[in-house]
């Protein structure tokens, strides 16, 4: 278990972050993997009934660089909210919730799947019947990237807790956002929106597409390509769609799900060797390129807090 | 667009090959829904799926509509009702349509519609 926690520097910048953050705001441990806490750092009001910014990072222990930039917009705001009036000042009228690492042991054993071999991406309940083959989840073998699940399995852990949590501290909110980071698809960074499990429109549609222009007029030259998660292949049992839809049948205000999709091959253009790497086909590997990535998505991070704050003025009712 | 049309017509193969009539108009929903969501179209009706099998009779003038319908509610079409263009366009998406005789669709589940003239 040492060995497996030395495997896991993240795990203790996310720990020290979140004794320092405590200061400012909440930190608490969701849930506990086999010794590898999950958890979850919270700015802001504690009233839930705020607009809330949620931001979710380790679903896939290979794509170690979404919690990289989870990590440093938790630095950001450690370090912004020591001198930052504005920052304190937005924090009144909003929260801000950074979950890091949501599969520790995948991240640690060094793999997509949590500890039992289950892609917490594929193993919502009540998942569509239809989907992509294999990619788009399957429940042949654990041994199998996009493993599912056992039929009569329910939940994992980690996607259990995720959905806990949602719902308790998300769903009540009038407006909440929430970014999940991933890499690994394409050559550029993508925003992608629900639904994963099939290619119709989801019933927000109007209000995506007013985020999108906000992003547009907000960003000019923006480096992201915002479109729907199942635009090319569709995936069972996507937390992402179980959510979305959770709130919808419950009601009393939106949830907009993203999915940042850092765009990882051209990383690997960029240093094809790295292909020959497990980490490297998901991940930055070269120093200066792994720093930019830390820093371009900051503003993506702050526009969206600010959208979130301020959605009377551009959300469609 | 043709990538993501592409895309859609592979996931129907394996979405329509099993050889239960109920499970081939689920996926026939499944899958015209798809085609339409391609171009952003949200095409189902708020209409409530019969609860037992049986035949309709549908009247549309167009493709989008046949698919609009089989979006809405699950359905197996009736080929031989279907103009050739149409009955190539659903093939080609892999739309699965009746390939048993309607008795043996209702008897599984499956409602079966037929293309008014």
């Amino acid at each position: 278990m040492k060995q497996l926690k030395a495997a896991l520097p993240e795990l203790v910048a996310i720990e020290e972050l979140a004794m320092v953050a405590t200061r400012w705001g909440h930190a608490a441990e969701l849930a506990n993997v086999e010794g590898f806490p999950i958890h979850a750092v919270r700015f802001g009001s504690g009233e839930r009934d705020q607009p809330t910014l949620l931001v979710t990072a380790g679903v896939h222990g290979l794509e170690r660089i979404g919690t990289h930039v989870a990590i440093a917009f938790l630095k950001s705001l450690v370090a912004r909210l020591a001198w930052d009036e504005l920052l304190h000042e937005a924090l009144t009228r909003a929260r801000i919730i950074v979950v890091p690492l949501l599969n520790p042991l995948g991240m640690a054993l060094g793999q997509r799947a949590n500890g039992w071999g289950v892609d917490l991406m594929r193993n919502a309940p009540e998942p569509a019947q239809f989907g992509t083959p294999l990619i788009g989840g399957h429940r042949l073998s654990p041994r199998l990237p996009w493993y599912m699940g056992h039929h009569e399995g329910g939940m994992e852990l980690e996607s259990a807790t995720l959905v806990r949590f949602v719902e308790t501290e998300i769903f009540p909110a009038p407006l909440a956002i929430a970014l999940d980071l991933h890499s690994g698809f394409g050559l550029i960074d993508r925003l992608w929106y629900p639904y994963a499990r099939t290619r119709e429109p989801p019933p927000d549609f109007a209000r995506i597409e007013a985020l999108s222009q906000l992003l547009d007029a907000t960003l000019p030259n923006h480096v992201y390509k915002m479109e729907q998660t199942a635009r090319v292949y569709t995936i069972r049992g996507d937390l992402w769609d179980y959510l979305y839809d959770r709130k919808r049948a419950v009601g009393g205000g939106v949830l907009l799900p993203i999915t940042l999709e850092m765009g990882s091959w051209s990383w690997v253009r960029k240093n094809p060797l790295q292909l020959f790497s497990g980490a490297g086909r998901f991940n930055p590997i070269k120093p200066h390129r792994h720093r930019r990535t830390l820093r371009r998505h900051l503003p993506l991070l702050d526009f969206l807090l600010h959208a979130v704050i301020s959605h009377r003025a551009w959300l469609p009712r | 667009m043709i990538a993501r049309l592409v895309g859609v017509a592979l996931d129907a193969r394996f979405a329509a090959r099993t050889r239960n009539l109920r499970q081939r108009a689920l996926a026939a929903q499944w899958i015209a829904a798809n085609v339409l969501g391609v171009s952003h179209v949200r095409a189902k009706l708020d209409v409530e799926a019969p609860a037992n099998a049986c035949v309709v009779s549908i009247h549309a003038t167009s493709l989008r509509a046949i698919l609009a319908t089989i979006a809405s509610v699950p359905v197996l079409v009736h080929p031989a009702t279907l103009p050739m263009r149409w009955r190539a366009v659903l093939r080609a998406f892999g739309v699965p349509v009746l390939d048993q005789p309607i008795e043996a669709a209702l008897a599984q589940g499956a409602s079966v519609a037929l293309l008014a003239a």
